[in-house]
Parts: C-alpha cells; sequence; structure tokens
C-alpha cells in the first residue's frame, strides 16, 4: 500500500543542512497497522507529514514514498490534495486543535464529502450521520449541529476519525491519537481503531510514543531513534522480546509493563539534537552494550533473522532472544 | 484513612474537604465532594483520577491555591491559609508544589541559579555558590546548570531544575501535580526515580497527584483514586493495585494498555464522566458501572474499610469476588454504618 524508500527530511539552519529523518524505509501492507515508536524528536510526525505533503516549508526530502506504486514526493500540489483526505488521511494527537472551533461537526464533515466524493448536501448528511454512527458517537442528529467545544475529549476524538474515514481512505496516519485522552477512553478508541481496520481492511501507521498502546494495536513495530529506524519487524518480537539495546531500554522505562513496584529504569543521558548526533551509532553515548566500533561506525539496518532487523551490528541480545 | 495525631501523625491532612467553582451562569459546580487523604513524613501518596475528576482541585487545596468551601486541610496541625496577596506565613514555607509543565513554572529569561538563590532567599537562607550546586548535585544536575537559561535544557532536566527551586525552600511535605506528565518515558522514569530518592534521602512526604495508576504503582506506598470529586477507593499501592475493590479502581487498571508485545486490547469504560454540576444520585459512578444494581442509584455508598487500610466507596467492597479477577476473601467485612475518623 505505503512504501518508503530511503526518506530523509532534512532543515536549513544556520551552518547548513541539517538532518532531521534520515533514510527511513517503511512498508505498509493492506489492513496491516503500523505502530512506529520512538521519544520526542525521533522523526516519527517528520515522517507522516512527508507522506501527506506538509511538511512546513523550508525542508528538504530526499527519497521517495510509493503509495500503490504511485511516487508521491514531489508529486503535484493538486494531485497531493486528490490523495489527501481522499486515500491517505490523517488523525492527530489534539482533536480540539486538529478540528476547526467555529464550525459545527456536521460542516466539517459534510465539507469534506463533497469536496472529495461530490456527494450532495442531503447525501453528505445522510453519509455523515452513518459515519457518527460507525465511530459511536450517540445521537449524530444533534452532534451534527454541536461545536468541538461542545463535546467531550473522547467525542471529540471520535469526530476527528469519523472525519478522517468520511472517504473511505485506504491508509490512515494516526499520530498520538489517544495520548491527550484518559485511559478509559484510549481503550475505548484503541478498540474502536481495532474493529475499523477488521472491517474495512484499513491500513493504518500508528505513531506513538507509549509501546503500551502500539502493544495492543500495532502488527508490526518500527522503533526509531534520532531519526533513523533501528528496529523493525513483528510485535510480538519487537515489544515481546526486543533485539535493539534501545528498544530493550524504552521497555524498561515504562511504568506499566514491569511486574514489581521498582522495576522502572531510566535511559542515561538524553537524546541527541538534530545537527548534533553523535558519530557512528546515534544511541552509542546512552548504550550500555556500547564497543569502540559504535561511536565511529553508523551501524546499517541488518536482518538478524527473517522477520527482524535492528541496526545494532553488537546484538547483546541475540541470545537472550534465540534461546 | 485511618489517622494518627501527635508527632506521628501526618503531617499533611486533608478533611472532608469540598471545593466549589462558580460557573458562569452562577450555578455552583462542586469538583471536590468531601474528600480525605494525608501524607505522612517519608511517604508517597498516588491520588490518581481522570481528567476533571477534582485531583487537581483537591491538590491546590492542599497548597492553600483554592479556598475550601467545607472541610479543612491542616499542615503540622495547623490550618493551612488559603493564599492572598500577602506573604504566605513562615511556618507553611515546608508545604511546596510542582506543577506538570516546567516551562511555565521556571522564568525563562533568568539564569537557572539566580531562580534558585531566589527560592533560598525567600526561604531565609544564604544564597552561597555551595548551597545552589548542591540543591542542583541533589537533582543529578551539573553546577554549571547555574549559570545557563531554562530554554538550553530538555523538559525532563527543566522538571529537575523545578525540583530543585522546590527543595530550596526544604519542603517537609511537597504536593506534585502531574509532575511527569508531560515527558518522555525515560524523563518519567528519571523523575519518578529522583523523588523516590528524594523521599528515603531527606523524609519529605509527597503527595503526587496523576491521572497514570502505573506510574502511581511504581512511586507511591499509599493511593487514593478519585471520581467525580470523591475518593472512591484508598489504601496500600498493593492491595489496591493487585485486589481492587472499587469497580472504577478496576477499570483503570483494566484500560492501561500493556507493553508485553502480546497485542491484547485493553478493557474501555462505557459511557462518559458525568457532569459535575449535577452528579448523579446514588453511587456517582453507577451509570457507566459494570455491576450497578437498582439501589446503587439511590444510596451514595459510605467507604467501607476491607482490611488492610483498603477502603472504598461502593456497596459491594466487601463482596470481594465482584471486582478483581482473584476472589480472595475480604479480611474485614465492616458494615454500613462506617464513620469518617475523628
Amino acid at each position: 500500500m505505503l512504501e518508503l524508500n530511503g526518506l530523509s527530511i532534512m532543515r536549513r539552519d544556520r551552518h547548513g543542512w541539517v538532518s532531521l529523518v534520515d533514510e527511513v524505509n517503511l512498508s505498509l501492507g493492506r489492513g496491516e497497522v503500523l505502530g512506529v515508536c520512538g521519544e520526542s524528536g525521533s522523526g516519527k510526525t517528520l515522517s507522516a507529514l512527508a507522506v501527506l505533503g506538509l511538511l512546513p516549508a523550508g525542508m528538504k526530502t530526499k527519497g521517495s514514498i510509493i503509495y500503490q506504486g504511485e511516487e508521491l514526493l514531489g508529486a503535484s500540489r493538486r494531485r497531493l490534495r486528490a490523495v489527501r483526505g481522499r486515500e491517505i488521511s490523517v488523525v492527530w494527537q489534539d482533536p480540539s486543535t486538529s478540528l476547526h472551533p467555529l464550525l459545527s461537526v456536521g460542516t466539517q464533515l459534510t465539507e469534506h464529502l463533497r469536496y472529495h466524493l461530490g456527494l450532495g448536501k442531503t447525501a453528505a448528511k445522510r453519509r455523515a450521520i452513518e459515519l457518527l454512527e460507525s465511530v459511536r458517537v450517540p445521537d449524530p442528529q444533534s452532534a451534527l449541529r454541536g461545536r468541538p467545544h461542545e463535546f467531550s475529549g473522547g467525542l471529540r476524538q471520535r469526530i476527528a476519525l469519523a472525519i478522517a474515514l468520511a472517504c473511505e481512505p485506504k491508509i490512515l496516519l494516526a499520530d498520538e491519537p489517544t495520548t491527550a485522552l484518559d485511559v478509559t477512553v484510549q481503550a475505548e478508541i484503541l478498540r474502536l481503531l481495532r474493529e475499523l481496520v477488521d472491517e474495512r481492511q484499513l491500513s493504518v501507521v500508528l505513531i506513538s510514543h507509549d509501546l503500551g498502546v502500539v502493544s495492543s494495536l500495532a502488527d508490526r513495530v518500527q522503533v526509531m531513534y534520532a531519526g533513523r529506524v533501528v528496529e523493525c519487524g513483528p510485535r510480538a518480537r519487537v515489544i515481546g522480546a526486543p533485539r535493539h539495546p534501545y528498544t530493550r531500554a524504552l521497555l524498561s522505562a515504562l511504568p506499566g509493563s514491569s511486574a514489581a513496584g521498582s522495576g522502572i529504569q531510566a535511559i542515561p543521558g538524553t537524546p541527541p539534537l538534530p545537527g548534533h548526533l553523535p558519530a557512528g551509532c546515534a544511541f552509542s553515548p546512552r548504550c550500555g552494550f556500547a564497543v569502540a566500533s559504535c561511536s565511529s561506525e553508523r551501524p546499517a539496518l541488518a536482518p538478524v533473522d527473517e522477520a527482524v532487523v535492528i541496526a545494532c551490528p553488537v546484538d547483546p541480545f541475540a541470545a537472550s532472544v534465540t534461546k | 484513612m485511618t489517622e494518627l495525631s501527635g508527632p506521628l501523625g501526618p503531617l499533611l491532612c486533608l478533611r472532608e474537604v469540598a471545593v466549589t467553582y462558580r460557573g458562569r451562569d452562577g450555578e455552583a459546580v462542586q469538583a471536590v465532594r468531601g474528600a480525605s487523604i494525608s501524607v505522612h513524613a517519608g511517604e508517597i501518596v498516588g491520588l490518581v483520577g481522570e481528567s476533571g475528576c477534582g485531583k487537581s482541585s483537591l491538590g491546590r487545596a492542599a497548597v492553600g491555591l483554592e479556598g475550601l468551601s467545607a472541610g479543612s486541610v491542616t499542615f503540622k496541625g495547623q490550618p493551612v491559609p488559603t493564599l492572598g496577596r500577602g506573604t504566605r506565613p513562615v511556618a507553611f514555607r515546608p508545604l511546596q508544589a510542582l506543577f506538570q509543565n516546567p516551562y511555565s513554572s521556571l522564568n525563562p529569561r533568568r539564569k537557572v541559579g539566580h531562580q534558585l538563590a531566589d527560592g533560598l532567599r525567600a526561604s531565609g537562607e544564604a544564597k552561597t555558590g555551595a548551597r545552589i550546586s548542591a540543591l542542583l548535585a541533589m537533582v543529578s544536575m551539573p553546577a554549571s546548570a547555574a549559570d545557563r537559561y531554562p530554554h538550553e535544557f530538555s523538559g525532563g532536566q527543566r522538571q529537575r531544575l523545578a525540583i530543585a527551586r522546590v527543595l530550596a525552600a526544604r519542603p517537609s511535605v511537597l504536593v506534585a501535580d502531574e509532575p511527569v506528565s508531560a515527558l518522555d518515558a525515560s524523563a518519567q522514569a528519571a523523575i519518578v526515580t529522583l523523588l523516590r530518592e528524594l523521599r528515603e534521602q531527606t523524609g519529605i512526604g509527597i503527595l503526587f497527584i496523576s491521572h497514570d495508576l502505573g506510574v502511581v504503582r511504581q512511586i507511591a506506598q499509599r493511593v487514593a483514586v478519585m471520581y467525580l470529586g470523591k475518593i472512591v477507593e484508598s489504601g496500600p499501592i498493593g492491595a489496591v493495585w493487585g485486589e481492587p475493590r472499587h469497580p472504577y479502581t478496576s477499570a483503570l487498571i483494566a484500560a492501561a494498555p500493556v507493553a508485553d508485545g502480546a497485542g491484547r486490547l485493553p478493557l474501555g469504560l462505557a459511557g462518559e464522566v458525568p457532569n459535575p454540576s449535577a452528579p448523579p444520585p446514588g453511587c456517582s459512578f453507577h451509570p457507566r458501572c459494570p455491576i450497578a444494581e437498582v439501589r446503587c442509584r439511590a444510596v451514595d455508598p459510605p467507604s467501607l474499610a476491607v482490611g488492610g487500610g483498603q477502603e472504598a466507596r461502593c456497596l459491594f467492597a466487601c463482596d470481594g469476588t465482584s471486582m478483581s479477577q482473584g476472589s480472595r476473601e475480604p479480611t474485614v467485612a465492616r458494615g454500613g454504618n462506617y464513620e469518617q475518623l475523628p
């Protein structure tokens, strides 16, 4: 469905071009949920913006973004407009900023249907009600007349999801879709997403810093650090038995996953800033398993078996995983 | 919660606290409806709930940032005054607050060292370089940080600096409202570890307010769970997490996604949090409760002690079997005539 090949994103600053996303590969199959995780600043959101052709001005891209055989990088504005929302749509983290505060929910939903699908007023309204029902917004008739601020955060995110799904896109980019929500509401939205994926064979790129969220929804998981992919593979492997030291470290920093009350462990140091990446492996200064060559040679993504790739030649967890 | 008085009693004690806001059209919104919680020296008490449950209002009331419409807040036995224009009485300086966003709690235009010196001066201490370095060392920051501005640090480092600023007042109780929610997982873990160490080293008591029961489990000894302005369950963290007696606590635990790679979807909770200006009659949780019966609509359940210091506001709290997967018998079953202890 969607393939990113060697996607790099650069931003210009005083000293020249600074790499923000570095040669990221990604592939997304039909009806598949790909979880993309990493700390803030790892380039997760930028990659999604690039797919939509929505990168801020002043950024340069390299590589390719192939959607169903078609190159999107450098595609015309008109073509991107047609793809965006219709074929590939997006839900953002904060529904209170992605919805227009002054327009009624009905207007925002039907606008979309009329632009992309050319529906008439009544047909668009009928479809809008169906959509709100499908994301289980109670009383869709009156919800259409409401404005975003009249709804709770969870309902707002459902409405944003209804808008994203309005034109039956093939791909949904979900950027931290539940991060702003309470945990019980988050659970409801995750379950709803799973249903939509199963019913419509929707492909989803789920971007989240929360490995718990990714673990509960994603089929495959890609972990990013400082703009590069460090590990990618099936969910059960990457989260259940991670191979890259960074993925391991990220998991042991999670409060929910460790069984005992004292298991969490912070990763020493802080993520590097773009433009100040250490030589070699970007994670090496914070890595407990780094050897001398880690700070000089940049590790390439290499398969450890038929399912998992990691960017770590040291591979300290090889034994513990293959047993 | 059972409380002792005298030197072994709690440092910070909130009793039957109510906080009421006036809505635009004059209607009263009761954000906190009679909540009691206490913090002893050297103890971290978690206060958990979802947005709008009143946990922040309760936290603000605890440090005098919010007026009470009922109940009392005492620090070392003295009532905490609501902050006005005047300076805070010296006796209450060891009661400090820490907020979610370190970006807004530090002055962006002044060097870190100057801001720490302010804190020292306010608590009547000499603002020596050595003392400032010591404060920075307590939060594992280099002494050179004093000469830099807040924007030069990451979110996690900034929260450390905000903690150093609080420590300048030599607090004995800290009310921390969502201190790690704005941070990445690793930075969260680091701050949680730091607060745990501070508790061990300085014997500080912390009221740790968070929406994340998972984080609270990592840091707190006791926990109180809040729903719609009331504390619905409280007790030792192990008991509350392992054997929740209130269906809302169970729902919170079941809703947290687990990063184990198994691909299990967390369990949701149907419905929405009711409007706090018109809470449902009877038990506030009954419209969303999976085990509610007819009487739950009529009876507002009192806090029932289930033993081991655990209490829950649920008519079925002592039935034991209904809430958690486990089915251990409750250790103590007390009837409905439970009284708030004096």
